[in-house]
């Protein structure tokens, strides 16, 4: 009959190497020469802020790459730079997004008459200025991986911009609504009002998510501008649809 | 000394602890499965099954304490159980032949998830069309890399790993005159710009675009479709004294640079990259479909592979189930992006990938002979004792 009971020196043993393994984990520092490589940059712009120093190709942190106020977003991140706020990152793999390149987008639109099209800037596959008479608001279009950028924590980025209090998984269905354009484009959106500094601030967004691809599509700005767009904004999503269709 | 290495041998050949052993070896399952709730696959497999020893942290406090062998210990053990067991009663007669087969395949099984756990590398090498890289980056290995930029001719890299970031301990970087001291290490963040949260405390950085923005650590994330962004402050003390802190996260990707001591050193948090002593460029990635319809038929990769030494050039076409094999490196089409212009191949390095199949065919081929050399017998005795009762 087998004993189950295992001999006390084992036990020691285990534990001893246990220990000894345990101190043995520390990794060393790999030292190596390469040859130059073109993207890291021996030279930085000077930085805007105090003692503030950024990447070659990012835009400037002040707010001068933002368009609109409260725009907040991206547009001052280096490319491949998640949402601010998203926390998550693209999956294994998955390269960085590139510089804007709206002609080789998956996707095209086809903005009112009256927005007024922006350069593009670091981040933006589109950019407009919505006026009327109660204003101006800013719509931006981003593209990042799906992946990376769930629909929760994107619509809670959104809505803590604006001051807001962030959604449970179990709120997102009643606080959002899904919209299908003629295309077949199905986007989740939503319509946000909160305080910022700027004052009373509306937000309509839209997220589009297509196959590796997640587009978002926003309209922030005054309260009053943004309520009296939000026509022009539903017609512009129905006029997404595949670049090559 | 002979007597004492033979008792040695007995207590390690015991069946006791091969007993132990595999209730040890099913606790762990047991609990690592249950572990996987929380920390997903690869963190599971990592902890505890391609470890020596499990280490927990104690809820509460920073201390991590060893509390549980892990799949190496365990596998090991089992390893050296074996092996003294064979030494211990290996006869080779017809009858047992078999039996030595099986447990030698055993055995060469139990040495190949030890190379494949400890020498196996997976990684990703994306290229755009017309891109050429000698590199791949590690699926799931992070490194801070301090760059020497200043000779034109080429960069003196030293590649931190990311375990040594977590430990508030001086990391000396051997011929630099640098030295690094990890300030805060949170496995993931949330980011914002400063100017958004303008009643954030004040950032620990002194270089870089550090200042510029507000770290909020984060819980890290083990969902399989997403990725940590850890984040680091780092300190760099020269020979004259700290030199400034720096901001490095993977969630912002992009060299900083400062100088020291006379030299620019570049530094980034990125994935560990694996360097080749050839290149591969991007020639053109086909995403064929069948005619008429969006179902996809073909996804390939034609590449340029290059030696570094100019030995080899020549045209290579990747697709599935048609890996390049090339260098110790078996290169497999993964995925693609950024409308079909965009390859991403996943990368592995396995030098002990055919140890499983060949201790599968020896395990095989030894219970074959055992149960024929058996069924013989059995045969025989029927035989004998039917003609008996006849």
């Amino acid at each position: 009959m087998i004993s189950l009971r295992a001999p006390r020196s084992v036990g020691a043993t285990i534990a001893a190497l246990a220990l000894v393994l345990a101190g043995c984990r520390e990794e060393p520092v790999r030292t190596y020469r390469t040859s130059k490589e073109t993207l890291p940059p021996t030279e930085m712009p000077p930085a805007p802020t105090a003692g503030g120093e950024l990447p070659a190709g990012h835009p400037p942190l002040d707010g001068s790459a933002a368009p609109a106020p409260n725009s907040g977003d991206t547009a001052a991140l280096p490319p491949g730079h998640p949402p601010i706020g998203g926390g998550a990152m693209p999956a294994p793999g998955a390269a960085p997004a590139s510089a804007p390149d709206a002609a080789n987008d998956s996707i095209s639109w086809a903005a009112p008459d009256h927005w007024v099209a922006k350069p593009l800037g670091a981040m933006r596959r589109g950019s407009f200025t919505a006026k009327n008479t109660a204003g101006e608001a800013d719509c931006s279009i981003f593209v990042f991986p799906a992946a990376s950028n769930p629909l929760l924590a994107n619509i809670n980025r959104w809505r803590g911009q604006v001051g807001l209090a962030p959604l449970t998984e179990a709120q997102l269905a009643a606080e959002t609504t899904a919209v299908e354009n003629a295309a077949g484009l199905k986007f989740v959106t939503v319509e946000l009002l909160g305080q910022t500094g700027a004052g009373s601030t509306r937000v309509l967004g839209a997220i589009l998510y297509r196959g590796e691809e997640a587009w978002f599509f926003k309209l922030s700005g005054p309260d009053a501008v943004v309520a009296a767009e939000k026509p022009a904004f539903l017609d512009f999503l129905r006029t997404v649809h595949p670049a090559n269709s | 000394m002979r007597a004492l290495l033979r008792t040695l041998v007995e207590r390690l050949a015991s069946l006791r602890i091969t007993v132990v052993l595999l209730v040890l070896a099913m606790v762990l399952v047991v609990i690592a499965t249950l572990d996987q709730v929380h920390l997903g696959i690869w963190a599971v497999q990592a902890k505890y099954f391609r470890s020596f020893v499990v280490v927990q942290q104690l809820p509460g406090t920073g201390v991590s304490i060893p509390f549980f062998p892990g799949g190496y210990l365990i596998g090991g053990a089992l390893l050296i159980n074996l092996l003294c067991a064979q030494f211990l009663r290996f006869t080779l007669t017809w009858r047992n032949l078999g039996l030595h087969f099986t447990h030698f395949g055993i055995i060469l099984l139990l040495v190949g998830e030890l190379l494949t756990g400890l020498l196996a590398v997976e990684s990703h090498l994306t290229l755009d069309t017309g891109d050429t890289k000698n590199y791949a980056e590690a699926s799931f290995e992070r490194e801070l890399a301090v760059i020497d930029v200043t000779d034109p001719a080429f960069d003196q890299v030293w590649a931190v790993p990311l375990s040594r970031l977590s430990r508030r301990e001086p990391i000396a970087l051997p011929g630099c005159p640098l030295t690094l001291l990890p300030l805060q290490f949170h496995e993931n963040a949330n980011f914002f710009m400063r100017r958004d949260a303008p009643n954030a405390p004040a950032s620990p950085a002194t270089l870089g675009f550090g200042p510029a923005v507000v770290v909020q650590p984060a819980e890290p994330t083990y969902r399989p479709n997403e990725e940590n962004a850890p984040t680091a402050f780092v300190e760099f003390r020269g020979p004259d004294g700290p030199v400034g802190v720096m901001l490095a996260t993977l969630a912002i990707e992009r060299p900083q640079t400062f100088t020291a001591a006379g030299r620019t050193y570049a530094v980034v948090l990125r994935r560990t990259r694996i360097y080749f002593d050839f290149s591969l460029s991007l020639l053109e990635f086909r995403h064929d479909k069948y005619p008429g319809t969006e179902i996809p038929r073909n996804f390939s990769s034609r590449v340029r592979l290059r030696s570094a030494e100019g030995a080899e050039d020549r045209q290579v076409r990747i697709y599935m189930n048609n890996p390049l094999r090339h260098g110790g490196y078996t290169f497999y089409q993964s995925g693609f992006k950024n409308n079909d212009r965009t390859t991403i191949l996943q990368v592995v390095r396995n030098p002990g990938w055919l140890l499983p199949y060949i201790a599968c065919v020896i395990s095989g081929l030894g219970l074959l002979y055992h149960f024929i050399l058996t069924l013989a017998g059995f045969l025989q005795r029927r035989r004998a004792t039917a003609a008996t009762t006849a």
